[in-house]
């Protein structure tokens, strides 16, 4: 029998999850069961949602393992990381690997965070451009409210101020 | 809010801990770095904490993790001021300690930096300025990896964005015993919190101690992630008191029994180990928040759980064998329980 999420690999093992006091049953083998180890421990303690996330990633992960299993040997090449070897380990190698994974970390992120954009802290060095870009959006955002609510006049208001922040920053 | 009620009441809330995982600019993470890079990160991060204009290198010290002999090593994990990861020694980690111990930054451990700030009871507000001064004071002298769409860049996903992991160790004796905890643990996990026992990952809980931490660390603030964390502790403790205070109503005599008989046995006992004190110890401090016992204040037993940590006791006595250490225990506790009234 093949693993459950890679296709790849002979299932050497097998995962019982209890959700609502139901039992599943996966059949996986040992890289990806580590990884799904990983993932559990790290974020999911008794999480009542495993079994979405879990089915989730599945899903993602067969899609992987049919259509392009080249995908796991894509590597980093500041770090030699390779996809596969993060799969397994649930870790990244070097910042770069941020943008050589990036969809398959979008996917990843959006999954066991829930969101996929960065709202804290912000360095002081690179800062002031991150701050100016976070306003400019959330600007954005409250004129196709005020647009929405056809408050065009208060539209009209942010409009102007979205136009000097982009002039300062020119 | 309901949150400040609560906001330093240390009867249910042990401690509370912030810590912040950073990366070095231009360097692999920790397990890809060779180990000249390894000695390097420890380097720069060592001359930035103790170097002229620091606000720390009067109060922190460094250790070298490949000079610290085991005992010590597993008394700063018993201690919660190492992670079990930075004791493993096929690489170069160390760690700043402050002298007061409520500040320790670990370095290669799975990230090149991770500012831990430590507090007792319920502050978070305090050990996240703590961690942020830290934070702030490395980054005019470092450069961190850090990414506009990603935030900080850690080696584990799970922690990118905020890198930010706050948690409380909190101590729920009621719950427990009600075997109200699943409910809890359930209801926690799908509000994105999770519940630990007092060694974290998969560790069993001793003593009915639990350690409560956020798990989302991309798409909030640091505050936002902080006051979520507090109001949902702030609840836990709301039905803590109320099941306590029930369950003393309805079982009077069982509970003093119970709380009387672990004095008795801490004042008299001979041999004691580390696990059947920590429910005694359990027991003892719910006799406190229920004035049962008076005469003990709850940071006096927590300086009493580390005194009798099995390699405190290896330390200071220089016993290794497992029944020494334990009559070692016993000698303590007895000596500060009969002098109680
Ligand atoms: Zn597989
Ligand atoms: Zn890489």
């Amino acid at each position: 029998m093949k693993c459950q999420i890679c296709s790849l690999r002979e299932a050497s093992a097998h995962l019982i999850r209890i959700v609502h006091g139901k039992k599943e049953d996966y059949y996986l083998c040992d890289q990806c069961l580590n990884f799904q180890k990983d993932i559990i421990n790290l974020n999911m303690n008794f999480d009542l949602n495993v079994k979405d996330f879990i089915s989730g990633l599945f899903t993602e992960m067969v899609k992987v393992g049919k259509k392009e299993q080249n995908n796991l040997k894509i590597i980093c090449s500041e770090c030699g990381t390779t996809f596969e070897e993060f799969t397994k380990t649930g870790k990244l190698g070097c910042s770069k690997c941020y943008n050589t994974f990036k969809n398959k970390l979008v996917v990843l992120l959006k999954k066991i965070q829930g969101n996929i954009k960065h709202n804290g802290k912000v360095p002081k060095r690179t800062g002031g451009e991150i701050k100016r870009k976070r306003e400019i959006e959330s600007l954005e955002a409250e004129m196709s409210q005020e647009i929405l609510k056809q408050n065009f006049e208060k539209a009209a208001i942010i409009r102007d101020k979205l136009k000097e922040i982009r002039k300062e920053e020119n | 809010m309901e949150c400040e009620k609560y906001e330093k009441k240390n009867d249910i809330v042990i401690s509370s801990r912030i810590r912040l995982a950073r990366n070095i600019k231009n360097f692999p993470f920790v397990r890809k770095l060779n180990e000249k890079s390894q000695e390097e990160i420890i380097d720069i991060c060592k001359k930035t904490v103790l170097g002229e204009n620091s606000p720390l290198k009067n109060n922190v010290i460094f250790l070298n993790m490949k000079d610290v002999n085991e005992v010590d090593k597993r008394n700063l994990v018993e201690k919660h001021l190492i992670s079990t990861q930075l004791m493993d020694n096929s690489i170069k980690r160390g760690v700043l300690l402050s002298n007061d111990e409520k500040i320790s930054i670990m370095l290669n451990e799975e990230d090149h930096i991770r500012i831990q700030s430590m507090a007792s009871g319920f502050d978070l507000d305090l050990c996240l300025k703590n961690a942020n001064e830290i934070d702030d004071f490395f980054e005019e002298k470092i450069e961190f990896g850090f990414d506009e769409q990603f935030g900080f860049l850690t080696c584990c996903p799970t922690n990118v964005g905020t890198g930010m992991r706050a948690s409380v160790m909190v101590h729920l004796p009621a719950l427990n015993l009600g075997a109200l905890m699943d409910k809890l643990i359930a209801s926690l996990s799908q509000l994105g919190m999770t519940i630990r026992g007092m060694y974290g990952e998969g560790s069993k809980s001793v003593g009915n101690i639990f350690q409560i931490s956020n798990q989302i660390t991309l798409g909030i603030t640091e505050n936002e992630a902080i006051e979520k964390l507090k109001q949902i502790v702030s609840e836990v403790i709301e039905q803590e008191e109320k099941v306590k205070n029930a369950y003393y109503k309805e079982n009077k005599y069982k509970i003093e029994d119970s709380v009387m008989r672990s004095l008795g046995i801490l004042k008299y006992c001979k041999i004691l180990s580390n696990q059947e004190f920590m429910i005694l110890f359990s027991n003892i401090r719910f006799g406190i928040s229920l004035e049962i016992i008076k005469g003990l204040n709850f940071e006096d037993m927590q300086k009493l759980v580390y005194q009798v940590l099995p390699s405190s006791i290896t330390k200071k006595y220089n016993v290794t064998n497992n029944t020494e250490v334990d009559v070692k225990r016993a000698e303590i506790t007895n000596n500060i329980f009969l002098n109680l009234i």
